[in-house]
């Protein structure tokens, strides 16, 4: 506690000496001053400038996510009509429908799915697309 | 060691929103985070699946997947084909075969990496290991540490580890693949496609399903069981062992072997 007050009573006498004035108008003058008090002024920037990143992303992701919830909700009223068509599709059917739904898509080990994978796969793709649209139309 | 591409695709995101401890953050609200849904719903045939749009990315993960280790990992592997491919494969299924370590496609090695960095981030990482005697009580605790999978840190150990260490993945009753650190000083018998050892512990539970309870993990064993034994060295001169990471369900053991001096 002694040494604590000790460097606490330096920093500030120096203050006291008119000293903050040549801080104030120094920039240079004043970084060396708080290195030479055994404080990295640097590095308390890069900490402040990370910690406000942080906070930033932390409300992205909370806004983001309630955003998703209310999108996902509105979709899937709508998404219920394609997931009834898609069930009475199969085979080269749904292969075809996900190549007109999606002609923008390129697909990797389609060969691979099952129906059930087919009409997986279209209901997230519409999804995508009813997102999309949700949100536009909203923003509009 | 070099750093990989995936790794620093990872880095430069945790930059990019001041995360420098991931692990502070649960994985889904990084996820949302950058941007993309994330969903979890039965999924056939996949472990997860990513469908990028014009604007909006959906990440959907299989929700019968039973180990949490295994979904965190599925979610961030998912995320790194968001970060590093988004340009490039528009729908991406990712079964237990891409997710598989020694996996050798690219972007899938990629994705994997960057999966790695996100969930057991290298300095912290090394911290953790610092001063630590191997054993799987330590390959455990890495575990609870990172909240992931045992295998992914015997992975992330043998690439970060303080401690040289061989891997031996089997696969009903075949070895598959093995790894062993670079300037080893001990070379491997290649049982690639063949039965383990009869002498390993990998065997045992291929042969009688043995499966040793936690405490005796850790199987003494020769170094001849999965290592040349030159003419004049003498078996009797090594303290190898062996502990093997079990997964009845998919019929595949893991064995970590290593020398105790």
């Amino acid at each position: 506690m002694t040494s604590y007050r000790k460097h606490n009573e330096s920093f500030f006498d120096r203050f006291d000496e008119s000293y903050d004035e040549i801080l104030i108008n120094d920039t240079s003058e004043a970084k060396a001053f708080l290195v030479e008090e055994g404080i990295n002024p640097d590095n308390d920037v890069e900490l402040r400038r990370k910690l406000f990143k942080k906070l930033e992303f932390k409300l992205s992701a909370i806004r983001n996510k309630q955003r998703d919830d209310e999108l996902i909700e509105k979709a899937f009223e709508k998404l219920k009509a394609y997931i009834d068509k898609n069930k009475k599709l199969s085979g080269e059917g749904l292969k075809n429908l996900l190549h007109e739904t999606a002609f923008a898509y390129q697909f990797r080990n389609l060969e691979k799915l099952d129906d059930e994978g087919l009409r997986e796969l279209l209901t997230e793709i519409d999804l995508v697309k009813l997102l999309e649209e949700i949100d536009k139309t909203e923003e509009s | 060691m070099n750093i990989s591409k995936g790794a620093i695709a990872c880095k430069r995101m945790l930059d990019r929103y001041g995360l420098d401890d991931p692990t502070e953050f649960p994985i889904e609200s990084i996820v949302s985070g950058v941007g993309v849904t994330l969903r979890e719903q039965p999924l056939s045939n996949a472990d997860g699946r990513i469908v990028f749009g014009a604007k909006k990315t959906i990440i959907t993960i299989n929700s019968n997947i039973e180990y949490e280790g295994k979904r965190r990992f599925t979610i961030a592997h998912e995320l790194g084909h968001f970060e590093m491919h988004r340009n490039l494969i528009p729908i991406h299924d990712d079964t237990d075969a891409t997710l598989e370590y020694f996996q050798k496609g690219s972007q899938e090695t990629e994705a994997n990496e960057f999966a790695s960095e996100l969930l057991m981030p290298e300095e912290l990482f090394i911290k953790e290991c610092q001063n630590k005697k191997f054993s799987p009580d330590l390959l455990r605790h890495l575990s609870n540490r990172f909240k992931t999978s045992i295998t992914s840190i015997a992975y992330r150990y043998f690439n970060l580890g303080n401690h040289p260490i061989c891997l031996f993945y089997s696969y009903n009753n075949k070895v598959k693949y093995w790894k062993r650190p670079e300037n080893y000083p001990h070379f491997i018998n290649d049982r690639t496609n063949l039965t383990p050892p009869e002498d390993s512990v990998a065997y045992e539970f291929f042969d009688k399903q043995t499966i040793y309870p936690k405490h005796e993990s850790k199987q003494p064993i020769w170094k001849s069981t999965w290592f040349v034994l030159n003419n004049w060295e003498n078996d009797m001169n090594y303290k190898f062992f062996e502990y093997c990471i079990i997964t009845p369900k998919y019929n595949t053991v893991l064995s970590i072997v290593w020398e105790e001096t």
